[in-house]
């Protein structure tokens, strides 16, 4: 366990490079410094890697430790001569670096620790993380070091042979794979500690970005709520991509929120990237980023930001192009959409299972597990209404929490089997990215339906 | 349902409460708006991840990555996994032909098509990786399941039997 706990962690720094390359790219290096820097380096990096490695992939390269220092270092070099040219910034409360206190570093690391105790002997034991998630990442790692990873036998041709659903993105078993190479074996028990990170990283970017608008200890116990809410932590073991992406996504509508708000172009650049990551790690994706950009296009028009509008639709083309390598590998090998049936025949002939639908989700939502993020955060949110204050921020989260809500209701009314049935098996897992996001948001939504008013914490 | 009821209660009275502070102290409301719910589910949380450390760390090595996680009573053949890890070259192509109860009211065909399909096969796959489960017939490895390789018809240099089924290296 010793070496699998070394792999990990050499893995992981060799991801560093390519989080601190596109940090820099993108001018959000500075926010933050010391540790926390770190952290948010090695969580970028993680977010690049499962956008990135997928092409390199189609285009024959091997998610292996030379090919991710080689391509982390080439985004270094581009992103220090890019920050080199970059005039300096005005000294506003969020351009103040965020560095990472003593407190919410317990607050952060009790509850990942134990979590990574919990998941560092868990076997593999899920059925869709043995036949699809986890069962590709052992793939994609033992088949070539430097080329060849992708074999065409098991993710270029349809085939009732295992793995199952060849369509779905492969961001995911990417990144697992090159942190079996870190490993050096194929020990996906250790492996998970994987998905521990991606917690941690949530919540350091949740402390980094948020941290000039919550005071410390709204913040700290929000981040608490965030990392030990049950059903979070026992489906972040999962081997499932649901987590991954509730982080990504919920990182993408924080950074693209907080661009909303008047902060810097970085966010709005930063975000796509975790936007493009989270189109990297499942389909769900696509319906949650059209919601978030469309949202976002008409908050500008609604408040008379044209000219905002330029930069936000660049990002979103960027974002969207992200996904034309997987769109284009799967239409070139006929591989099926098994499940989803994007046919308005079919979501009008289904249309009628809505209401079971929302009705499971509101189930759902108020199952202890979840701990009523989502309700807790639509409660707050309407407070801010009845109060009369921060009606945009209101408005944007009950828009985007309902946003997410129809789209994920809408690709189940796509389903291509019985709607209960997908509905039954998955709505506890999927839900995870409206929750998580909801958790992300409770501090701020909170402290300002309760609070005095204000932009931001000390002005 | 009673943990989320109680959340949300406890923002309505944090809100009823809040305007007779300071407007500084307002927001440290928060805090035990957001840690009432973790309070109410810790105890569980802890007891369930406790559980879960202690099966984790006495599994053995077989018991953690060769037995199957889901019960497929019909299928389960641990003792093949073990020598398919064994005997089967890491590059190599391995197919499952089903005979025996599985191809009594079908053809051989059909009944390869469903047997592959099973969660029992997703599983083997998983534990013989790299090996490639194969669709096809003509693998230089060939798991017989329920059929010796004369029922089969099947030529072979090597044979090896587990219960029930066989694995032959064509």
């Amino acid at each position: 366990m010793t070496r699998g706990l070394a792999g990990v962690g050499f893995a992981l720094l060799g991801l560093l490079p390519l989080g601190v390359g596109i940090l820099l790219l993108t001018g959000a290096w500075r926010q933050s410094r010391g540790i926390l820097r770190l952290g948010l380096g090695v969580f970028t990096g993680i977010a690049g890697a499962i956008a990135v490695l997928p092409p390199l992939l189609y285009a024959g390269l091997s998610p292996s430790i030379p090919v991710v220092l080689v391509l982390g270092g080439s985004m270094l070099v581009l992103g220090l001569l890019i920050d080199s040219r970059r005039k300096p910034r005005r000294a506003g409360p969020e351009h103040r670096s965020v560095r990472l206190e003593l407190l919410p570093a317990f607050v952060i690391a009790i509850p990942l620790c134990l979590l990574a105790v919990v998941g560092v002997q868990k076997p593999v034991n899920r059925y869709d993380a043995f036949a699809n998630w986890a069962l590709k990442a052992k793939l994609l790692f033992y088949d070539g070091t430097f080329t060849g990873a992708l074999d065409d036998r098991l993710f270029a041709s349809g085939s009732v042979a295992p793995p199952v659903h060849r369509e779905y993105p492969i961001g995911l078993p990417a990144v697992e794979a090159y942190v079996l190479h870190g490993i050096g074996g194929e020990n996906l028990r250790v492996a998970h500690l994987l998905f521990v990170v991606f917690f941690g990283g949530l919540a350091l970017f949740v402390w980094a970005f948020l941290r000039p608008w919550v005071s410390a200890w709204p913040l700290a116990a929000g981040l608490s709520f965030l990392l030990w809410m049950p059903r979070a932590r026992s489906q972040g073991l999962s081997d499932y991509a649901d987590v991954p992406l509730a982080c990504f996504f919920a990182v993408a509508a924080l950074l693209i929120g907080l661009w909303l708000a008047g902060e810097g172009d970085d966010r709005l650049a930063l975000g796509s990237v975790f936007a493009a990551a989270s189109l990297a790690t499942k389909r769900e994706a696509i319906a949650f980023c059209a919601v978030l950009f469309v949202l976002a296009v008409v908050a500008l028009l609604v408040r008379g930001e044209r000219n905002r509008l330029r930069p936000l639709l660049l990002a979103g083309l960027a974002v969207a192009a992200s996904t034309v390598p997987w769109r284009v590998f799967v239409a070139a090998n006929g591989l099926e959409e098994g499940d989803v049936d994007l046919s308005l025949a079919r979501v009008r002939a289904q249309a009628d299972e809505l209401p079971f639908v929302l009705g499971q989700f509101g189930h759902l939502f108020f199952e202890s597990g979840y701990l009523g993020a989502v309700p807790l955060a639509a409660l707050a949110a309407l407070l801010l209404l009845a109060r009369g204050r921060d009606r945009q921020l209101a408005v944007g989260v009950l828009a985007l929490g309902m946003g997410l809500i129809a789209a994920l209701a809408f690709v189940y009314v796509t389903g291509d089997a019985s709607v209960h049935y997908l509905v039954r098996a998955s709505a506890h897992r999927t839900l995870m990215t409206p929750t998580l996001l909801a958790a992300v948001l409770l501090p701020l939504l909170v402290t300002r339906g309760l609070g005095p008013g204000g932009s931001r914490e000390g002005t | 349902m009673t943990t989320v009821l109680v959340a949300l209660g406890g923002l309505v009275a944090a809100a009823g409460v809040a305007w007779s502070l300071p407007e500084r102290r307002r927001a440290l409301l928060a805090v035990p708006v957001l840690v009432l719910p973790i309070a109410l589910t810790l105890a569980d949380t802890l007891h369930d991840e406790k559980r879960a450390i202690d099966r984790y760390f006495g599994l053995t090595p077989i018991e953690a990555e060769v037995d199957p996680p889901l019960r497929w009573p019909e299928y389960e053949n641990v003792e093949l996994l073990l020598a398919i890890r064994r005997l089967v070259p890491a590059d190599a192509t391995i197919s499952f032909l089903p005979g025996g109860r599985w191809s009594e009211t079908r053809t051989a065909a059909e009944a390869r098509s469903i047997y592959l399909q099973s969660g029992w096969v997703r599983w083997v796959a998983f534990v013989i990786a790299p090996r490639i489960v194969v669709p096809g017939t003509d693998a230089s490895w060939t798991v017989l399941v329920d059929q010796s390789p004369s029922e089969a018809g099947v030529q072979f240099r090597r044979a090896w039997r587990f219960g029930s089924d066989w694995l032959v290296q064509r």
